[in-house]
């Protein structure tokens, strides 16, 4: 057995990873017994917060230096199918789980005006989605990660159906359906990998040895299911439409922590399960991230809609974060490891800026909110710090991952570094635009400004803060993965032992005959 | 030894009582139905471990008979509650609504634990007769007896070749008896005569499953008859069909050709039910075309009898019809008088109730498959089954299927969650619906999280075989 199937059992007395799970789940639940609007928003704030006072005990318990799964939990869910309820961290996990419970107030603060109407319904579908995208992170079983993988699409699609923009059903469904067809995929994989283990357990599949032909099909199900996640050009046209039409937090739900359900996904699913395929067909992925980068880089620059604008710079980023997966090198991972947080804290902000601004001026278009920031400094502030940041500019927290992974990218080989470095130009191109634009641009309606207030700071200030931590002091999260980061490179067969073509060719002969 | 056949004996006394209300005119049958229907899923539980053979060995009560009668009896039982006050049946015929539907729900569970072929053949025309009767039973002028029509020729039709289809097994084995037929079985693997009559045999099966190719009565039926009468229809005899399915294909599941025409004829239930429910507008017609899709996901299971399938067959077809039966009180609730429920009378449900329209939302979710609902435990534990038994292109049609599905169940979930106008008239609903729906909602979500239990007594059930 590999040291990355370990578990280890939980030093607290209680079962922490539930509590956060559950916590809010619960929480949805009792708001229907709360009429009050304002009550409703109190009690979810409190609610989040609590629980991300909750997930704090986890970075203090975390042991580094230890490989394997922490804080496990395993119950006996349904004998004789081989479910369990298996929850646990490892160092490439916990990252994120803290990301979402981190985000989880910011999501109520954002909503608290902008949301005027079924208040408390929105309030028990954050909170909802809250508890599902921890249980995603946290899962050990496969199926019931995809029960969590599945049940955040009933929340997200209310949200944005609900309370989203003008075209909020068309976008709504259009991401359902997007997802739906990327997951049943995974689902086709997990079966797949069943039938193969005898069991769900992803440590118990750790030990599988697959045949050449089962990985390469098991690899291209899984990444077809993370793919449309993530987003990876040509399946990323859902993201813009979601990210216009949904909520302000509904975007800062999507950019920051539904995203990295599928880099993490590939990460930890991809790579460990299917190590030769992983090696055989990680250049095909360096070729999307490549063009996700570029394409998303050049959309970016083009678009009027700010959200849209973020939207694309959202495909842009991720591109980093698979090129540095597909690199298959430490620094690679730790880059891409890195970039999944920053643009999370980084592209939340962004989202988070561009719902106040339509709060004031009910526009999302560039020409509209030109020169308004000028006369809002508070926001001007938040506005420079996270542009500068998803460009990123050395200090903030997205240099140290998009520097990682461009080195990991010039380790692997100088040309592909070389295709890279134009889309880190394009993203200062298209940030600035946006910036000045927003802060110095002609056209806006200089009565709408109104600096941000106490509630938009509590909401902007906890993330600005990490990205400026995470910008010069990276190496708590760098400890914290390495040990996972390293046994997974460890796994990867050294050469290119697939032969592609013979397998496609055999699968064919397989369903002709 | 007659506790083992108490639900029935219960079942009959009630179509007595029934049928003494028809006649002395008596209106307010609602609470003995209920009563009775509650005896006799209670009586299931006093029987459930009974083992016992009647008429010299033509009827037998074993786990896997108590089993679906437990099902038959609480579906039972649940179609009389959500039936309500039967608002688009006429009233003169509330006293043989109920006769006919307790004969009806009688032949089912005569058909469970028949093991003898002709006692089952009855079985299922006392439970097909008193339908088609029922079927006719709608206040107005509508299409109803279309649909009776419908309903009838495809009944006796497909009743027909069952029966030819029996007369070849005779022909083969000699005897009806399963008990004889089971020793012989493998000498006649590779017989044609033997493999004809066990694909009649099916048709017949086929028919109350809504299966392709019987499915075509299906439609009409649903959309022409009253709502109560329909959640009869849709949920009752499916119910038998998969009892008598998984009988039959535990026992010649391996004759020669006969897994390639199950393969087959399930991949096109799933994939014509599926496409042809994404045309539709109307409520009960688009549930009666997801009923044929679910029929192919049944008929997966059939596939793999070693390695779980048919307990997954059993979980699926027990979930399927308590979720037609959810989706069937929405149905009636939002109908009222009306005769058809076009997708649009569903707008701003939520508004209306909102109760009904989680319920609603939960019950769409689960037949679409998606999780944590009972649908969807009972797909996975299908596409395990008949992929570990080494068929995968059923397991990739049922989940293409399952994204198929997904366009049209989301709709109306859509459609009753998402707009309506703010000042919308609430619904008018009796006492009992709103706690029922919110009961309803909760069991499918257990039943998708937990279903343990219920896939042990499944098991319990097919080990008794």
């Amino acid at each position: 057995m590999t040291p990355l199937a370990t578990l280890h059992h939980s030093t607290l007395a209680y079962p922490v990873l539930s509590l956060i799970i559950f916590l809010p789940v619960i929480g949805a639940v009792l708001l229907a017994l709360i009429k009050d609007e304002e009550q409703s928003r109190w009690f979810s704030l409190i609610i989040l917060t609590l629980t991300f006072f909750f997930s704090l005990p986890l970075v203090g318990r975390f042991q580094t230096n230890v490989l394997g799964f922490q804080f496990v939990e395993n119950h006996a869910w349904i004998t004789g199918y081989g479910l369990s309820y298996l929850l646990g961290v490892d160092g490439i996990s916990l990252p994120l789980v803290l990301l979402t419970t981190f985000l989880g107030p910011v999501t109520v603060l954002c909503s608290w005006r902008y949301i005027t109407h079924r208040v408390r319904e929105c309030m028990a579908c954050l909170l909802l989605t809250q508890g599902i995208l921890t249980g995603v992170f946290v899962a050990l079983d496969m199926v019931l990660f995809y029960f969590f993988w599945e049940a955040m699409l009933v929340p997200m699609f209310l949200l944005i159906a609900i309370w989203g923009g003008p075209r909020r059903k068309y976008a709504a469904i259009k991401f359902v359906l997007y997802t739906l067809a990327g997951s049943i995929f995974l689902l086709l994989a997990i079966v797949g990998l069943y039938v193969q283990a005898g069991s769900f357990s992803y440590p118990v599949m750790l030990g599988l040895h697959l045949s050449p032909g089962w990985q390469f099909w098991i690899f291209i199900s899984l990444l077809i299911g993370f793919a449309v996640k993530i987003p990876m050009v040509p399946l990323h046209t859902w993201l813009p439409a979601a990210h216009v039409e949904a909520p302000t937090a509904g975007s800062v739900i999507l950019a920051s922590v539904l995203l990295k359900m599928g880099t993490y996904g590939l990460l930890r699913f991809n790579l460990t399960l299917t190590p030769a395929a992983s090696v055989g067909l990680a250049p095909y992925i360096m070729v999307f991230s490549v063009i996700a980068i570029l394409y998303g880089g050049l959309l970016s620059l083009a678009q009027n809609d700010i959200k849209k604008l973020i939207a694309y710079s959202s495909v842009s980023h991720m591109g980093f974060v698979t090129l540095g997966i597909s690199v298959l090198n430490m620094q690679g991972f730790q880059g891409a490891m890195l970039q999944m947080i920053n643009h999370g804290l980084t592209t939340g902000g962004l989202f988070l800026l561009a719902g106040m601004l339509y709060e004031r001026t009910h526009s999302r278009e560039l020409s509209v909110n030109a020169g308004l920031g000028r006369l809002m400094p508070g926001f001007v502030f938040f506005l420079g710090l996270y542009s500068l940041s998803s460009l990123a500019f050395p200090g903030t927290a997205s240099f140290v991952g998009e520097f990682l992974c461009l080195t990991g990218a010039f380790q692997h080989s100088m040309r592909l570094g070389a295709w890279v470095i134009p889309g880190a130009l394009i993203a200062a191109a298209y940030m600035f635009r946006m910036f000045l634009t927003v802060t110095w641009g002609k056209g806006g309606d200089s009565k709408q400004a109104r600096d941000i207030n106490l509630r938009e700071w509590a909401s902007l200030l906890p993330p600005a803060l990490l990205v400026i931590l995470f910008g010069f002091y990276p190496a708590p999260i760098l400890k914290m993965m390495n040990p996972v980061l390293d046994a997974i490179i460890k796994r990867l067969p050294a050469e290119k032992s697939m032969d592609i073509a013979t397998l496609i060719t055999h699968s064919i002969h397989g369903f002709l005959n | 030894m007659l506790n083992g056949i108490l639900p029935e004996i219960i079942i009959s006394v009630a179509a007595l009582f029934f049928f003494g209300c028809a006649l002395f005119d008596y209106k307010k049958i609602l609470p003995w139905a209920v009563g009775f229907g509650t005896a006799a899923t209670l009586a299931n539980l006093v029987s459930l471990h009974v083992q016992h053979s009647f008429f010299h060995g033509a009827f037998m009560v074993d786990g896997f008979s108590r089993f679906f009668s437990f099902l038959i009896c609480a579906s039972f039982l649940l179609a009389c509650i959500i039936a309500g006050k039967l608002r688009q049946t006429d009233q003169e015929k509330t006293g043989e609504f109920f006769f006919f539907v307790s004969i009806g729900t009688l032949g089912l569970l005569l058909v469970t634990g028949a093991t003898e072929l002709l006692t089952l053949f009855i079985g299922l025309e006392i439970s097909s007769y008193p339908l088609f009767i029922v079927a006719s039973y709608r206040k107005g002028l509508g299409f109803q007896f279309e649909s009776v029509a419908k309903y009838m020729v495809f009944g006796a039709v497909s009743m027909a070749f069952m029966l030819y289809g029996i007369t070849y097994l005779y022909g083969v084995f000699g005897s009806t008896f399963l008990g004889d037929i089971i020793p012989a079985i493998p000498e006649h693997l590779d017989d044609p005569m033997a493999v004809l009559g066990v694909i009649l045999f099916m048709a017949g099966l086929l028919y109350k499953l809504a299966a392709f190719p019987f499915h075509f009565w299906a439609p009409d039926v649903y959309a022409g008859s009253a709502a109560e009468v329909v959640a009869f229809i849709a949920a009752l005899p499916k119910l038998a069909a998969v009892a008598l399915l998984v009988r039959i294909s535990s026992m010649f599941i391996g004759m020669e050709g006969l897994i390639p025409v199950l393969m087959i004829l399930s991949i096109l239930s799933m994939t014509l039910g599926n496409l042809m429910a994404l045309a539709q507008n109307e409520f009960k017609r688009l549930l009666a075309y997801s009923a044929v899709s679910h029929a192919g996901y049944i008929m997966l299971g059939l596939l793999a009898p070693a390695d779980g399938g048919l307990q997954a067959a059993l979980f699926y077809g027990a979930v399927y019809s308590l979720m037609t039966l959810t989706a069937f009180l929405v149905a009636i609730e939002v109908a009222g008088d009306e005769h058809d429920i076009p997708l649009e009378n569903l707008r701003g449900l939520w508004k209306r109730s909102p109760s009904l329209a989680i319920m609603l939302a939960v019950t769409f979710i689960s037949l679409a498959g998606l999780p944590p609902m009972a649908g969807f435990t009972g797909k996975l534990f299908l596409i395990m089954s008949v992929w570990k038994a080494g068929y995968f292109w059923p397991v990739l049609a049922a989940v293409l299927n399952t994204l198929l599905g997904s366009f049209y169940y989301l709709r109306v979930i859509k459609i009753s969650l998402v707009g309506g106008k703010e000042e919308e008239k609430p619904l008018e609903l009796p006492v009992h619906v709103r706690p029922l729906a919110i009961g309803l909602g909760l069991l499918i979500l257990f039943l998708g999280l937990m279903p343990g239990s219920l896939l042990d007594l499944a098991g319990a059930a097919i080990a008794s075989l």
